[in-house]
């Protein structure tokens, strides 16, 4: 059975869609990145999926059932950018809030939760953060941190939203590194990305996208020149085309 | 026996007292929160926008009861909060601009009421008491009243602690965990309209959000942890409750949000020069330094940024004394351990 299965999904914002008729199947236990120009609606698509925006039209699909049932195997890193990281919180604090949907309204995080918590900054290298004030984190460490509340999530589907922004090179090579470790668990992994030159070393599907999707698959298929022309020509998108 | 006969003697003002603290704290508390959300300025206008609730419910009724006149003003606070969400949704006036348009026409239609329903004689004096507080002046079943309500507001700010903190700070992780950012963002609204409305007789409405803010802003300077900036804005708004309180019942027709705002003044001065990390001096000792200190070894950092570039040190220097720069036999300079040490304390972790 399909990871997520994204049908006819159109999204529209201020009286303009920003994603038509996306149709997506992903089979499980990959890793795929998301590709297109600026604007090309790939957030958009996640934070649809997820319910955080209402489509005009479509649904998604999450081994089968619909996203409320999944919730908790499902895990969301929101772009590094759409948090106030002058929030008085700490690391600590941070990575265990991907506890608080396993938790539910009210309940405080137990032990259990804190030593899961400890267990996800080992696994991306920030122990020796975990007092740490947010505020006081590089661009990489805050990825780093962002990546390990999700991985506290303990989730089958990981939703990425360009968690390779703003990193030192090292930070990149860490969290693909991890990447491809809950992809080697089989997890299924989908990632807002940006750079082309590295969707090869990367990942091993492909999901190109601009208004709509211009083609998805394998990388080893989906990754041609011609493919990737499409994508960020502009100004070349008809609708009525071929959606 | 002492003790007893002055409590007897001033029993109604260490009961306004009492009220006040607690007032204070759960303002500073619920504060904190509002001010992370980076909407400070939402308490501002429901506090002046519950003046005209007051006064309709008193033309209404006639009474200065004060379950009546503090629905009123929760109404007219929930009208006022209706219509900024409406601007929000329907229009492109930023929200600062329709904070102050709700703002001013709700206090503005509160002042032209009271003087409508001076007209009716002196009952309607109380109203007055509402614009700047009068905390010394209140019945002590009006304290209790609002004792228990906030003692109210504490209990469901600690119960939502959680989902507040999560809410404010990433409101989208939020929701994809599950949790209505619908409900939660409407409980703090509730919160704060009701600290708003049983603050307003104690503080009055013009003055009011500085209870809310003013704590807030001052806990921020001492503390990078939420709790703690929570439990500190708590005892600086209880500390100024307290003192407002009682210094403005010193003196007749001393009203008690002015003097509440005067001590706030001074705690949130001092906390923003003194504090340790975040204070202003502290900074402008640490920016001071650092300028020094790129002067002092500024040939270090140039051999650092600029390597090819051809640096001339005389021997004497005192990096090359004090061994932060070798020259090799070949007269080219090199940076020793201690060297690149300093480089990385001046330059930040980043190189």
């Amino acid at each position: 059975m399909d990871a997520i299965k994204i049908e006819g999904l159109t999204v529209s914002y201020d009286l303009k869609p920003v994603l038509w008729d996306v149709d997506l199947n992903i089979p499980s236990g990959i890793l795929m990145a998301i590709v297109g120009p600026n604007g090309a609606g790939k957030s958009t698509m996640i934070k649809a999926i997820l319910k955080l925006i209402n489509p005009v039209s479509g649904t998604a699909f999450f081994e089968g059932k619909p996203y409320e049932e999944m919730r908790k195997k499902i895990a969301y890193v929101p772009q590094r950018g759409s948090v106030d990281w002058d929030f008085p919180t700490t690391v600590f604090d941070v990575v265990l809030m991907g506890r608080y949907g396993h938790l539910g309204w009210f309940k405080k995080p137990t032990k259990k939760d804190h030593i899961l918590t400890l267990e996800a900054l080992e696994k991306v290298g920030m122990s020796n953060f975990k007092n740490r004030q947010i505020s006081e984190l590089s661009g990489g460490q805050q990825q780093r941190v962002f990546l390990a509340r999700a991985l506290v999530q303990d989730a089958n589907i990981y939703l990425m939203d360009e968690p390779f922004q703003g990193v030192d090179a090292k930070t990149e090579k860490a969290i693909i590194d991890i990447l491809k470790l809950l992809k080697n668990q089989g997890k299924t992994v989908l990632v807002v990305h940006h750079d082309l030159e590295t969707v090869k070393d990367y990942f091993d599907w492909l999901a190109l996208l601009n208004l709509k999707v211009i083609a998805y698959g394998p990388v080893d298929k989906v990754f041609t020149k011609e493919n990737i022309e499409r994508t960020y020509r502009q100004g070349t998108i008809s609708i009525e085309g071929d959606a | 026996m002492i003790f007893s006969s002055w409590f007897a003697n001033n029993y109604t003002m260490i009961i306004v007292a009492l009220g006040a603290m607690l007032l204070g704290f759960a303002s500073g508390l619920l504060g904190v929160f509002n001010i992370l959300k980076k909407q400070a300025l939402v308490g501002d206008a429901l506090s002046h926008a519950t003046l005209p609730g007051v006064v309709i419910a008193f033309l209404l009724t006639n009474t200065r009861n004060m379950v009546t006149l503090l629905i009123g003003a929760s109404l007219s606070a929930l009208v006022a909060m209706f219509l900024i969400n409406i601007i929000k949704h329907y229009s492109k006036i930023k929200s600062d601009a329709s904070l102050a348009l709700i703002l001013s026409s709700f206090f503005g239609f509160g002042q032209v009421l009271i003087l409508l329903a001076q007209e009716r004689g002196n009952a309607a004096a109380g109203l007055k008491s509402f614009i700047f507080g009068q905390a010394a002046t209140m019945l002590k079943q009006d304290v209790l009243m609002i004792a228990y309500l906030t003692i109210f507001i504490l209990l469901i700010t600690l119960l939502f602690w959680k989902e507040f903190k999560l809410y404010i700070f990433n409101d989208e992780f939020f929701q994809s965990l599950g949790f209505s950012k619908k409900i939660t963002n409407a409980m703090l609204t509730f919160l704060t309209i009701l600290i708003v409305v049983i603050g307003i007789r104690t503080v009055g409405v013009i003055l009011m959000s500085a209870l809310l803010i003013i704590p807030g802003v001052a806990a921020r300077q001492w503390s990078n942890k939420l709790s703690i900036n929570g439990i500190i804005a708590g005892f600086v708004g209880m500390i100024s409750g307290l003192l407002g309180a009682v210094i403005s019942s010193q003196k007749t027709n001393l009203p008690t949000g002015p003097v509440i705002v005067i001590v706030l003044s001074i705690l949130v001065i001092v906390s923003l020069l003194f504090a340790p990390k975040r204070g202003i001096i502290s900074k402008s000792i640490k920016q001071h330094k650092h300028q020094k200190d790129i002067n002092k070894y500024q040939e270090l950092i140039s051999v650092f940024y600029n390597p090819s570039k051809d640096i001339q040190l005389s021997n004497d220097n005192f990096l090359l004394m004090e061994n932060y720069l070798i020259i090799d036999g070949r007269k080219n300079i090199h940076i020793t351990e201690k060297g690149k040490n300093k480089l990385h304390q001046i330059l930040g972790g980043e190189h």
